[in-house]
């Protein structure tokens, strides 16, 4: 089963589109406080929109020097059906690096089958997620977990590198089939482009049917 | 000994009304003019001041502005002669906010008033810009100098670096050296083509 990533970073579209055209950011507050240093504070009903996608706060800092924005309390980031919800998002505009954390970071985005053309919700929890456009890369750590079509996986980490279509689990890593079938190992390693994985130190339990 | 006492009250009485009529009719001659002379100077009162064409506004031996102005009204003497509390300035050519010696930023304005005892401006038809190109506008802004903020009442719009502001209150806290805006504000930040 081919299957490819898409639109799974909201931001990396965002950093993208910001690094290569010409492009309008809205943003909307209750209070915009331009403080000494350089930096700017939002307040209340915080909404920053970049074409399709919306990133929702209650309050915000901007450091124009720095180039860092902070969002906290009830982040929100949407993007067509895709969404992130956190308490805090951190943001380095030059380093076109991103940060959710402060609390459990709720994803929920889509795989989409190549063949078939179907979208398959993934539903995924950490305590941090870690964006880095230049390099093509997202990492979510601690206590990871994620829903993804027939499977439930539990990991400390779980990276993923678009280019090469790979995600890599790390560290107690524990999924569960629908079916009852269940593995442990130390790490995995699953091709996103043909749907195969390799797993390392495993252990496993699985029913062995007999061929009616 | 009687007709003496009688002569030294008199002459008393004389004085006290001599000295009287000096003051009346320095009162007198100074309220005649309602319209103050630009280009003297003149103490109207410890933090006001002109000097040429200009009036400065100071606090704690700081200026805090100055305008370039061509004429003053003060529409108090016109009517009983005394000098009034608010002084109309007009023909403004331009003005001056100041941060730490500074020139924090410039502005234009159609008209302003001082209110001579709090020591406050009304700036109406208000629009400032900053040595750096940001701009704002907004129908008036009022200075306040017991708390050393510039407000406006109501809507603002410019510019603070590549972002367009638009908001239905603004503040500059001069001493704090920060700007608030309030209610409903939008912004739209360009970003730059690569």
């Amino acid at each position: 089963m081919q299957k490819k990533v898409i639109c799974f970073v909201l931001l990396l579209l965002l950093m993208g589109g910001m690094a290569t055209a010409e492009r309008r950011v809205y943003i909307t507050a209750e209070t915009t406080r331009y403080l000494k240093d350089e930096i700017i504070r939002f307040e209340g009903g915080v909404e920053i929109r970049y074409e399709d996608l919306v990133v929702t706060a209650l309050t915000g800092e901007y450091d124009s020097e720095e180039e860092e924005l902070l969002l906290k309390e009830s982040v929100e980031a949407t993007q067509e059906k895709n969404r992130i919800k956190s308490p805090e998002m951190w943001m380095n505009l030059d380093e076109e690096h991103i940060i959710f954390r402060g609390g459990r970071v709720e994803s929920f985005f889509y795989f989409q089958q190549e063949e078939e053309g179907e979208e398959i919700p993934v539903e995924m929890w950490s305590d941090t997620l870690e964006i880095w456009q230049q390099r093509g890369e997202m990492l979510a750590s601690g206590e990871v977990k994620a829903y993804y079509d027939d499977m439930d996986m539990e990991a400390d980490e779980v990276l993923i590198e678009e280019e090469k279509d790979l995600l890599t689990a790390t560290g107690n890593v524990y999924v569960l089939r629908d079916d009852g079938s269940w593995f442990r190992a130390e790490k995995i390693e699953y091709n996103m482009e043909d749907g195969t994985f390799v797993a390392y130190k495993m252990e496993s339990e699985f029913e062995l049917r007999e061929n009616p | 000994m009687t007709s003496w006492n009688n002569k030294k009250w008199l002459i008393v009485l004389l004085g006290i009304i001599v000295i009287a009529l000096a003051v009346g009719g320095v009162w007198y001659f100074q309220s005649r003019d309602f319209i103050l002379p630009i280009g003297e100077e003149e103490e109207i009162s410890f933090h006001f001041r002109l000097a040429g064409n200009e009036v400065v506004g100071w606090s704690r031996g700081e200026m805090i502005w100055r305008i370039k102005v061509q004429t003053i009204v003060d529409p108090e003497r016109e009517r009983s002669g005394k000098m009034g509390e608010k002084l109309i300035l007009q023909d403004i050519e331009e003005g001056y906010f100041y941060r730490d010696g500074e020139v924090f930023f410039t502005f234009s304005v159609e008209e302003a008033h001082y209110h001579t005892r709090a020591e406050d401006l009304n700036l109406f038809g208000f629009r400032m810009e900053t040595p750096g190109g940001d701009w704002m506008e907004s129908s008036e802004m009022v200075y306040t100098k017991a708390d050393e903020i510039l407000r406006s009442p109501g809507k603002v719009i410019g510019r603070v670096g590549k972002t367009d502001i638009e908001a239905e209150k603004m503040m500059v806290l001069l001493e704090e050296n920060e700007i608030i805006f309030e209610g409903g504000v939008e912004m739209i930040h360009r970003l730059e083509v690569d």
